[in-house]
């Protein structure tokens, strides 16, 4: 009862304020141009999108959504999320999506909405919400759009099309903490891929897409899930480009992948702030190079035993225990804001060498389905790992999504060429044309 | 449909490379791109702007520092033991000073823009011969002058970062002003001659009114730049007879013009011709083969 009330007071007090949730609390100190912490969900409808229609979509059903409809402002020890009474505006869409929001101004939602053509997009800032909070804003915009435009996208089922109970807006993370759980390993640093970064704010999408049937077919056939078949080839597209620049085994670093989990599958929340975890799949390559067969066995493994309510506790103990901590809690904000940096890079993106999010297969009401061709996932990047790899599935289609912040695309080639080799096919879009600086696979050493 | 005849990839229509791995796509679609085939706009986000990376390194600059620190102190103590106070020792430390910013500033606060750097040396400088003119006895003397001068030039550079190229005329009627302002303040600081209303500020319009009919002419005729050379030349011979008017007006108080039907007589036959030429297409191509580079 005790662990409850606590709770209560660190869920939302009203709807003026927001607290910012476990997962968003390291963001805001981290955000630079070229950390820009968002992420990007997008449809592509059959017909060409009428602005108006989506503005006014928009301007209803962010009502709906109001723990969206907020500001970043800065409190003496924590950030907050201020109610916005300004109402969102759409953008015209990008050649380099997902740019900073700038929320220390104070006055920005931090969520965008993007048209272009007959694509509806938006950007979420990880501070607000994580991809399955995202993609049920888009729902509901998109079936919100689909209506005024006269179309039938028939019966909503899950996707909101009103305002929705407050436990859509609970921090999860502190609902399920539980009292003092041994710590995770801390963990070695990864492996991470060297180049010269673009241009803060530029950033290099390549979009893959893949028939569903013959990668699940492919991915059967090793008896293994769809996300743990994607995970092993891109930690063994890694190992090669390790291998080519650290001939000498001792002298390599393990190379491991940050997978989120969906936390709403594994408990009972119905939030649509943020409410995941990362799992991390992991080689070790200075045992020596490892078959692509025994990257499928490690990831599977991995995924099957840490994606449990017991295993993720430890993960959540930890995150939560220290926001909790009273001596943390103390620490005024200007001071927070320089250590959060260092954290983020020491337990988070030193630790991997990459991120793989599959959103999984996304369904949509019958009517809505008929007019809604495609669906994008695509993470943001960050200076140490470079690219990140949002996957996401709808009808007969993966789309896969690599978006990079340098001109360097061996990531990509080698993941892409091995799905090829596998007998998938793969059909290949880019946001940018790069002409000059011919592929090369001779990286500067990694140690 | 394009593949890669390297990656095995099938690629997005119109594109003249693979995107993995920068083999030249032989078979490309002949067609057009379609608009609704691009998968993304080409519009670019205004955020992504170069930043310093000329900058020197932090390493740069604690050495830097410290070799300018030495010459500082010594002379600072120097002039002390000496004199018991500061006297010639200021020059040496302000200019240090100055030397100092102008080295560590994009250093030490990378990340910032080209334009916030120029910013700060431009205001370090004015600031450095504003002090050393104070310094020197009776302010101001001379430091106003340059201290103008380098505001006006901050105006020239900060309009088109503060409004982009996409503005230009915004620009150019910011650049004019300053310039304006300038010349007033000029007039004003050297005794009150009265030339800026006569003579500066009908120059500067007339100038500003040739400079802005030549881009109106490039920006309505892109692609015919024989047409905006021709305006141009046009817009120049106007400009010409206008500030022998005024000059003359000005000097001997008399609405005559003097030297400018001279280069006059050169613009505006030119200006005619390139006109001809623009409307005539089969002369047009005559001159384009006889002439080709």
């Amino acid at each position: 009862m005790a662990e409850s009330s606590k709770n209560k007071n660190i869920s939302t007090d009203n709807k003026d304020w927001y607290r910012l949730d476990n997962a968003a609390l390291i963001y805001p100190s981290i955000q630079s141009d070229r950390i820009t912490t968002m992420f990007r969900l997008s449809m592509t409808l059959k017909e060409k999108v009428d602005p108006k229609i989506l503005q006014a979509s928009l301007e209803e059903v962010i009502k709906w959504f109001p723990f969206y409809r907020v500001r970043l402002k800065k409190g003496f020890f924590w950030y907050y999320l201020e109610h916005n009474p300004a109402l969102p505006r759409i953008e015209r869409d990008v050649r380099y999506p997902m740019g900073r929001l700038h929320p220390n101004l104070g006055t920005r939602f931090l969520f965008r909405v993007r048209y272009w053509q007959s694509r509806i997009a938006v950007e979420f800032c990880h501070v607000l919400t994580d991809g399955t909070g995202g993609m049920t804003f888009l729902k509901a915009l998109v079936y919100d759009y689909l209506k005024r435009k006269g179309k039938d996208p028939g019966d909503p089922g899950d996707i909101p099309v009103g305002e929705l109970p407050e436990e859509a807006a609970e921090d999860a993370y502190n609902r399920f903490y539980k009292n003092p759980l041994p710590l995770p390993d801390k963990g070695n640093k990864a492996f991470h891929i060297k180049g010269k970064l673009l241009h803060p704010g530029a950033i290099m999408i390549t979009t893959g897409i893949i028939p569903m049937d013959a990668i699940i077919k492919e991915a059967k056939s090793r008896n293994v899930s769809l996300t743990a078949f994607l995970v092993a080839v891109y930690i063994d597209a890694l190992q090669e480009i390790q291998d080519s620049l650290v001939s000498q085994n001792p002298k390599k670093r393990p190379i491991a992948l940050q997978v989120p989990v969906n936390m709403r599958s594994i408990y009972p929340s119905k939030t649509l702030r943020n409410f995941s975890l990362f799992v991390m799949p992991e080689i070790d390559p200075r045992l020596g190079k490892y078959s692509f067969e025994e990257i499928l066995q490690i990831v599977k493994e991995t995924l099957i035993t840490e994606t449990n309510e017991k295993a993720i506790s430890k993960s959540l103990a930890r995150n939560v225990g220290g926001q909790r901590n009273w001596i943390v809690r103390a620490i005024p904000l200007v001071f927070k804001k320089l250590l959060m940096p260092f954290l983020y890079t020491r337990m988070g993106e030193n630790l991997c060498s990459g991120t793989l999010s599959n959103l999984g297969l996304i369904r949509l009401p019958e009517g809505m389905s008929k007019e809604v061709e495609r669906i994008d996932f695509i993470l943001g990047t960050n200076p140490i790992n470079k690219t990140g790899c949002g996957v996401c599935g709808y009808r007969d289609k993966l789309v896969i999504n690599f978006a990079g912040n340098t001109r360097d695309k061996s990531v990509e080639r080698l993941f892409f060429t091995r799905l090829i080799k596998m007998g998938i096919p793969v059909k290949i879009e880019v946001n940018e044309e790069i002409k000059k600086e011919p592929l090369s696979l001779k990286y500067r050493r990694d140690n | 449909m394009a593949y890669c005849v390297r990656c095995g990839v099938e690629l997005q229509k119109g594109l003249k490379y693979c995107p993995l791995c920068n083999t030249e796509v032989i078979l490309s679609d002949e067609e057009c791109i379609d608009e609704g085939m691009r998968p993304f706009s080409d519009r670019i986000p205004r955020n992504v702007r170069p930043r310093v990376n000329l900058a020197p390194s932090r390493a740069f600059v604690f050495l830097a520092t410290f070799i300018i620190l030495v010459p500082l102190l010594v002379t600072l103590i120097i002039d002390f033991t000496a004199n018991r106070t500061i006297t010639w020792s200021f020059y040496p430390i302000t200019s240090l000073a100055l030397l100092w910013i102008l080295i560590a500033y994009p250093s030490l606060l990378k990340g910032h823009t080209p334009f916030q750097v120029i910013t700060m040396d431009i205001l370090s400088i004015a600031v450095f011969l504003l002090s050393l003119d104070l310094y020197s006895g009776s302010f101001p003397q001379w430091s106003q002058y340059p201290a103008l001068a380098l505001l006006l030039l901050w105006v020239y550079i900060a309009a088109p970062f503060l409004f982009t190229w996409k503005r230009i005329y915004l620009v150019v009627i910011v650049w004019f002003s300053g310039t304006a302002a300038f010349l007033y303040a000029l007039d004003k600081l050297t005794g009150g001659k009265d030339w800026f209303y006569p003579l500066g500020l009908p120059v500067l319009l007339l100038t500003g009114f040739a400079v802005m009919i030549i881009l109106l002419s490039a920006k309505t005729s892109k692609d015919k730049p024989l047409l905006t050379t021709g305006t141009a030349a046009f817009a120049i011979s106007v400009l010409i007879i206008g500030i022998d008017i005024v000059c003359n007006l000005y000097v001997k108080g008399s609405f005559t013009v003097t030297w400018s039907p001279i280069p006059a007589a050169v613009f505006i036959p030119g200006a005619i011709f390139m006109f001809i030429v623009e409307y005539r297409p089969e002369l047009k191509a005559y001159l384009i083969k006889k002439f080709h580079l």
